[in-house]
This record gives structure tokens, sequence and C-alpha cells, in this order.
């Protein structure tokens, strides 16, 4: 006979079934058409599609071990000084390891900020130390820009399209370099930010050193996430 | 183990035309699928092959298989 089942059909052998014999759909059936079964779903389930599910999750769990080594290789003890007694860094890279990017590949850009803001107190929160929001913020972006440099999260996350609104990571060398390039344009007072350490960066002025990186971004046509990479 | 049920259609393979559709039991314990006598009577099939059988508790069976088993 021929069976179809979902619109997949192949010529298979049956039997006559007598009365009070149960009508049954056996495994040279479900070989033919390309089927294993579902237990738990109850359902049946294109042998192609599993194959298909199998490798997207070796997929997942290379993106996984990629954004590991992202988080362990970008956040270093050198990266988090000074911030007093406490497992600073392990307790970041613990946290940046775990992050869903996955909402990242459809987020508009303009939606960027708050999903970072989001993640930034989420990390301040975990912190041995409460209230650190500058070193929180300065592990987010150090991870962001060097995940959207990798090839496989860049690509599996669509990280490419967020290149202008990541923010560059903020410590003494960049805010100092910052801060001579916008006295050198003659910046405002207002528009200029203040720099102590990254143990006391807060939220205004961290919006306005990545005000100022933007406009130097532009001026030297790169992505405001790489301007630490040039200075 | 969960059991359910699949719809299933059938067709003649001598003729497509005649087809019909017939709720079946998941069985991967079954090598063959058992449709009933008379949905295979009323698409056409005949008989093809006697197969015996020896079932896993010992006792021959004798079953009845229509054309291109």
């Amino acid at each position: 006979m021929l069976l179809t089942i979902d619109g997949r059909k192949a010529p298979v052998p049956v039997a006559f079934g007598e009365p009070g014999e149960e009508a049954v759909l056996g495994a040279t059936a479900l070989e033919g058409l390309g089927f294993m079964v579902d237990p738990v779903a109850k359902k049946l389930v294109p042998r192609d599609l599993l194959a298909l599910m199998e490798r997207v999750m070796q997929d997942q769990t290379h993106l996984s071990a990629m954004q590991c080594y992202i988080a362990y290789v970008g956040i270093t003890p050198s990266a988090l000084r000074n911030l007093g007694a406490g497992h600073f860094v392990g307790t970041a890279q613990e946290f940046l390891r775990g992050i869903d990017l996955t909402p990242l590949s459809t987020i508009d850009p303009s939606g960027y900020p708050d999903w970072l803001e989001r993640k930034t107190q989420a990390l301040m929160e975990k912190f041995p130390i409460k209230g650190l929001w500058g070193p929180a913020r300065k592990s987010m972006n150090i991870f962001m820009v060097m995940a959207s440099l990798n090839r496989f999260l860049c690509a599996a996350y669509a990280l490419d399209h967020l290149e202008d609104v990541l923010e560059v990571p903020l410590d003494n060398r960049v805010a100092t370099k910052l801060l001579k390039w916008a006295k050198g344009k003659g910046l405002s007072q207002e528009e200029v930010p203040q720099w102590t350490s990254i143990k006391k960066l807060d939220r205004g002025n961290s919006e306005k050193f990545q005000k100022v990186a933007e406009q130097m971004a532009t001026e030297l046509a790169i992505p405001r996430g790489r301007l630490d990479v040039t200075l | 183990m969960g059991m359910f049920d699949v719809r299933v259609k059938l067709a003649s393979l001598a003729a497509p035309s005649r087809a019909a559709e017939v709720t079946l039991l998941v069985d991967t314990g079954a090598t063959l699928s058992w449709i009933p006598r008379d949905v295979l009577e009323r698409l056409g099939s005949r008989l093809s092959r006697v197969c015996h059988l020896r079932l896993q508790m010992g006792e021959d069976w004798r079953g009845t298989s229509p054309q291109c088993c």
C-alpha cells in the first residue's frame, strides 16, 4: 500500500488485520516513511528534522563554548583591579558566559542601550560589593565588543547590526584620551565628563564619555566599540 | 511509554486514486502495519502471500498479507 503521513509517502508492506486485532502502524512503515517516535510529545518526528535538531544542538554547544571563552579571555584580573576584596573577576566571567544573547539578533539598535543597562544592573547585583555600576558596565562592554569581533558569535547573534551602538569599554587610559580629544575640540563644560576611576564611574558620566567617544569614532570613521583599539 | 494514534492515508499502489484514511496505533514493537481487512478490500487489495510468523511467546501464527508485502 501507499501510505501517507504529514505529506510523506512511501510504499509500505501491510498485513490484513482480522476483526479484534488492533490496527497498528509498525516499524517497517515508520522506517520507510522516515519517521521516528517522540514518546513524550506523542508524535512522529521526521528523522531528517531530528538530524537537523542535533546539528542545531551541536552548534548551540559550540556557541556556548565560544561565549565562555570570550568571557574568560576578556575579563581578566587587570580589567577589574582595585575594586577591593571579593571575587569580581570570576563573578563577571560566570555572569557573562551565561548571558542569553539570542534577543540581540532581532533587537533594534535603538533598544540596545536598555538591554545593556538591564544586564549591567544584573551583574552589579551579583558583585560582592554592591553599587559598583562602573565595573559592571566595563565588564559588559569588554564582553560585547569582543563578542562582536568573534566571527561565530557575531554571525549567530547578528552582532554586526549593533556595531554603531556598542559602547567603548572605559578605563583610565581610554578616559584620558577621550578627555584630551574633547579638550582639543573645545567641547563645552557640560559635555565634558568627569573621570576619577572605573570604580566611581556612574551612568551619567559614562553616557557623556560615550557621546564624546561617538564623536571621535565618527571623525576616525571606526565603530565606537572599537575605539579603544586605536587609542 | 506514551501510546498514541496517527491518521494515515492509504492508497492502492495499482490505483492510487482508491484511497482511505484510517487511524492507526503507533507500535514500534510491531514489524508490520496491520490494516483492517475491510479497509484493504475496499481499496482493492488482494492477498499476495501468507506469512508464517513465530510470536515472541513461542506460538506459531499464520497471517495473510496483501499485494506488495
